[in-house]
């Protein structure tokens, strides 16, 4: 049974800090000019300038202070917003596959509580929806800073379904993101794929910058088996008696197949997609992550 | 096919083991929860029908290997005579004296034939038989047989009547040939039409029978039974020689006859008594001698006859003892006292001088002993008169010799034609009488041996004979140059003669004209030699080829050079097959048949020595009398030709590595 203080862990938000602090040296610091900040767009207030350097978005050049001093200086923002951050986290019953260790519900709430963690730090509002084939808890955004505990709360009280309706889900979920923000979804997305996207085509209308935190178990992605096994679906309850090694080449090929066609609709919709699987360490993935967005924007 | 081990056929009931396996005992699979079975699903239904026909594959493959195992402990072997196959089978029936041999009261030729009917009895359809009997020379029974059109009469033989056909010899006295029977076999294989072709040979196995001739091996594909039917201990004495010193004497004159008798039993005997009985004319004669014999071992002794009377005494050598084989305990005896061969020679030179006339050196010659004789005796009597004498009565004479005789009354000519027509010999010598016109009253009783045209004389070099036929008996001594070189005679002249279409030219010059001419008439025949008997055209009278061949000359005529008037003759190799043993009457001569004295050595030969001998590939026995190969081969102490286990064993090897690679390729 998961248990939700495991991600409230001191030494757990401690990474997490440690990781804001890595994050944060490797975006603001020492790239400085080459990238930006992941969460560059959740402040909008104005601090100061500094002197341009190669590199800098032309965006926030002050253009009047080079008409009259002739040198280029970009402006700076504080970190404080009012941007939302909502947290769509899928607890169907195919997020209960636990294969690598950490089922994948476990998983994506460590995540949540990670990413809560973090935005609550910039003081920015975090907001909570655990769909399955429906909304089945919502948690409005906020920047207090007991969000995050309310958060933890939220999620462990609430019990996994057994299957997911995307679209239903979605849908009640877009109607419950009001304002603009960053929807982030985690969840395996094992749905059909013309649903999942209308899906997030209604968050994408809503003016919400998505971004798919795609959860795999490492069984479901590399099926690293050897003999005889009965599969079992944690949804349906559906059974499948086969030789893993016998399949695994085509099963491999297909789930390949399937997320090059997940990652072309991605791409089409400028919708950002991480795989992460549940063996991996969560700072690591998360950081990977961090720095790669860094690198894109 | 068929099997030497049926018993493991059991074994198949193993095939319910992968048929628990696949369709009882699911494989123990593990659980695996994963969040969707989409993707397997896609991949299981892209390879669902693969993998069930992998999973057939597997089952069959599996199936196949248990039912190889099983056949291959069951030991098959190809049957190749299935009922639809035209077969063949040779028997061959071993007929030699030494079948009279009894076993458990039964002669081994009644055994044979017993065993060989009951072959012939469960034939199948299809089934073409040959069968012949053998001594040194083969009988065959029938032609071909096929036992399956039995009602079919129109056919050929059918089946009942071949078992008719098909019975023991009431007498077996004939040698034992193997390589006779068996190239006789082959011959007729040679002919068979496709199809499997075995040989059954019921025989004793003697070891005398092996080593008559050579026989090259039987084809591969014809498969062989033997049927040892000998005896191992045969108790035998026998008379293995019996033989007058001259079987051929004058009137009143002694002989000895000299006996050889052979003791084949394990044991010594110690006083063996051995009569000879001879019958003549008016006397019969009886003398008795004892032997001691040592096993093993022959031993001889003679009988010293009294002054035989005129006339034919014919008997036996008997030795008087009770064995397992009693054929050969006697041994037939004749001895002939008789006059020699009387010789007319008429002369066609009266000369004043005897040493001149034209058959001076051939009554002298006759009346020598014949070279290499041991006897100083002549076996012919020669009587000269001149031709314008009167011809006796020719019915005392058996060969008259013209020398140099021209011309000769119709009277006598005819006188001459009948005796020629009866079966006296005539002999003409060359001369210089001997011209067209002398012989026309020859030629107009048909005795001229064509067209004679008369003396021709050599001009730069003597005639000489160039060639004469080495097969004809007169030649026989001569067929080697260094006993004596025919074409070393020269002569200054010839009679020139162009041969009768139906005469034989024996001899010829090197100017291609016929030397010595050979024509039958009727019983008799006449022979010309185109050469003067005396000096006149050549010296070869004081050659040393003159007497021999003068002697084969009137040998020939006489019929001395095919054994006299009393002939002796084995029932072997060279024997007529249904000559009885016995003296028999012939037209001039008498017949002395007795056993091969190889009849009397019942030593026997092993089964494997005679099969290795002819190149015999044995068989499997699935009709016939249990075989001793086939016997042995279902103890498994020894393989058949046709088993298919290394087949089988190649088949299971593969199979065993296609359930391998396979197993490990199938999904569950």
């Amino acid at each position: 049974m998961f248990d939700p203080r495991q991600i409230t862990d001191p030494a757990f938000f401690s990474r997490l800090d440690n990781l804001e602090l890595r994050a944060r040296g490797i975006v603001e610091g020492f790239m400085q000019g080459l990238h930006r900040s992941p969460f560059v767009g959740f402040s909008a207030e104005f601090a100061s300038h500094r002197e341009y350097v190669q590199g800098d978005d032309l965006r926030h050049v002050n253009w009047k202070l080079f008409a009259r001093q002739h040198r280029l200086y970009v402006k700076q923002f504080d970190a404080e917003t009012n941007m939302n951050l909502y947290l769509l986290l899928d607890i169907s019953g195919s997020m209960e596959c636990s294969n690598g260790g950490l089922s994948k519900r476990e998983y994506a709430s460590a995540l949540a509580a990670a990413l809560s963690h973090l935005a609550l730090k910039q003081h920015d509002a975090v907001g909570l929806i655990l769909l399955a084939d429906e909304v089945v808890a919502h948690l409005p955004p906020s920047a207090r800073p007991h969000q995050l505990q309310e958060i933890l709360r939220v999620i462990a009280i609430t019990k996994p379904r057994k299957s997911t309706s995307t679209a239903r889900a979605f849908q009640q979920a877009a109607e419950l993101c009001k304002h603009r923000g960053i929807a982030i979804v985690l969840s395996d997305l094992f749905d059909d794929q013309d649903s999942l996207m209308k899906s997030i085509d209604r968050l994408r209308f809503a003016r919400h910058e998505v971004i798919l935190f795609h959860l795999w178990d490492p069984w479901e992605r590399d099926l690293p088996l050897e003999g005889h096994y009965r599969f079992q679906d944690l949804e349906t309850g559906e059974t499948l008696m086969t030789q893993a090694e016998s399949v695994r080449d085509a099963y491999r090929t297909a789930v390949s197949t399937w997320q090059s066609d997940l990652e072309l609709q991605c791409r089409n919709r400028a919708v950002d997609r991480v795989e992460l699987c549940t063996n991996q360490p969560l700072d690591q993935a998360l950081l990977d992550y961090l720095v790669k967005r860094a690198k894109v924007l | 096919m068929s099997f030497l081990q049926i018993g493991f056929l059991a074994a198949l009931v193993a095939l319910a083991i992968p048929i628990i396996i696949h369709l009882v005992f699911r494989p123990r699979a593990r659980r695996a929860p994963l969040g969707t079975l989409r993707f397997l699903q896609l991949v299981l239904a892209q390879h669902a029908r693969r993998r069930r026909l992998m999973h057939w594959l597997l089952l069959g493959l599996r199936l196949a290997t248990l039912a190889l195992i099983a056949f291959l402990f069951a030991r098959p072997y190809w049957m190749a005579d299935s009922l639809s196959d035209k077969r063949t089978t040779v028997l061959l029936i071993d007929q030699s004296a030494s079948m009279n041999l009894r076993l458990d009261g039964d002669r081994l030729i009644d055994r044979a034939i017993a065993s060989a009917r009951k072959l012939v009895a469960d034939a199948r359809p299809n089934e073409q038989f040959q069968i012949a009997l053998f001594d040194h020379a083969v009988h065959p029974l029938a032609l071909a047989e096929e036992s399956g059109k039995a009602s079919d009469n129109s056919a050929g033989f059918t089946g009942p009547k071949m078992l008719r056909l098909l019975t023991a010899p009431r007498e077996c006295s004939g040698a034992t040939d193997y390589g006779a029977a068996v190239a006789w076999v082959r011959d007729i294989l040679a002919k068979a039409p496709p199809g499997q072709k075995r040989l059954y040979i019921f025989t004793d196995l003697q070891q005398s029978g092996l080593a008559w001739s050579e026989v090259d091996s039987l084809p591969d594909e014809v498969l062989t039974q033997l049927h040892d039917l000998g005896r191992s201990a045969v108790n035998n004495v026998a008379v293995v020689e019996a033989r007058a010193e001259r079987s051929w004497v004058r009137p009143q004159e002694h002989t000895v006859v000299h006996a050889t008798l052979y003791n084949g039993g394990p044991f010594t005997i110690e006083e063996l008594p051995v009569v000879l009985n001879l019958s003549g004319p008016a006397k019969k004669i009886e003398l008795r001698e004892q032997l001691k014999i040592e096993p093993g071992a022959s031993q001889s002794l003679k009988f010293e006859l009294p002054p035989l009377a005129a006339g034919l005494w014919q008997g036996a050598v008997s030795a008087i003892t009770e064995d397992d084989l009693p054929l050969d305990n006697q041994r037939h005896i004749a001895i002939l006292a008789s006059s020699p061969y009387q010789v007319l020679l008429i002369d066609g030179r009266s000369a004043d001088n005897a040493a001149l006339s034209a058959t001076y050196f051939l009554d002298s010659a006759l009346r020598l002993a014949p070279p290499g004789e041991m006897s100083g005796v002549s076996p012919f009597e020669p009587r000269e008169i001149r031709a314008d004498e009167a011809i006796p009565s020719l019915d005392q004479f058996d060969v008259v010799v013209l020398a140099d005789v021209g011309e000769l009354s119709r009277a006598k000519a005819e006188q001459l034609k009948q005796f020629v027509a009866r079966g006296g010999g005539l002999i003409g010598f060359g001369g210089e009488n001997v011209t067209a016109e002398n012989i026309a009253a020859l030629a107009a009783v048909d005795l001229a041996p064509g067209i004679v045209k008369g003396a021709k004389y050599a001009t730069d070099l003597p005639f000489r004979l160039k060639s004469w036929d080495i097969k004809h008996p007169i030649f026989a001594p001569f067929a080697d140059p260094q006993l004596g070189d025919l074409s070393r005679l020269a002569f200054s002249a010839r009679t020139e003669i162009r041969p009768a279409a139906e005469a034989g030219v024996l001899a010829s010059f090197r100017d291609g004209g016929p030397a010595i001419i050979e024509r039958r008439i009727g019983k008799g025949s006449i022979l010309w030699l185109a050469i003067s008997a005396d000096r006149r055209w050549s010296d070869w009278t004081s050659s040393r080829l003159y007497l021999p061949l003068v002697y084969q000359v009137l040998g020939h005529q006489t019929g001395l050079l095919d054994g006299g008037r009393v002939r002796q003759l084995a029932l072997d190799g060279t024997a007529d097959a249904v000559l009885k043993p016995g003296v028999h009457e012939r037209e001039g001569y008498s017949l002395v048949i007795n056993l091969s004295s190889r009849e009397s050595e019942t030593d026997r030969c092993l089964a494997d020595d005679f099969l290795k001998r002819f190149g015999l590939k044995t068989g499997r026995n699935d009709s016939g009398p249990p075989s001793e190969t086939l016997a042995q081969a279902s103890l498994g102490s020894e393989l058949m030709d046709n088993e298919l286990w290394p087949w089988l064993a190649g088949l299971l090897l593969v199979g065993l590595v296609l359930e391998t690679v396979l197993a490990n390729r199938t999904p569950a």
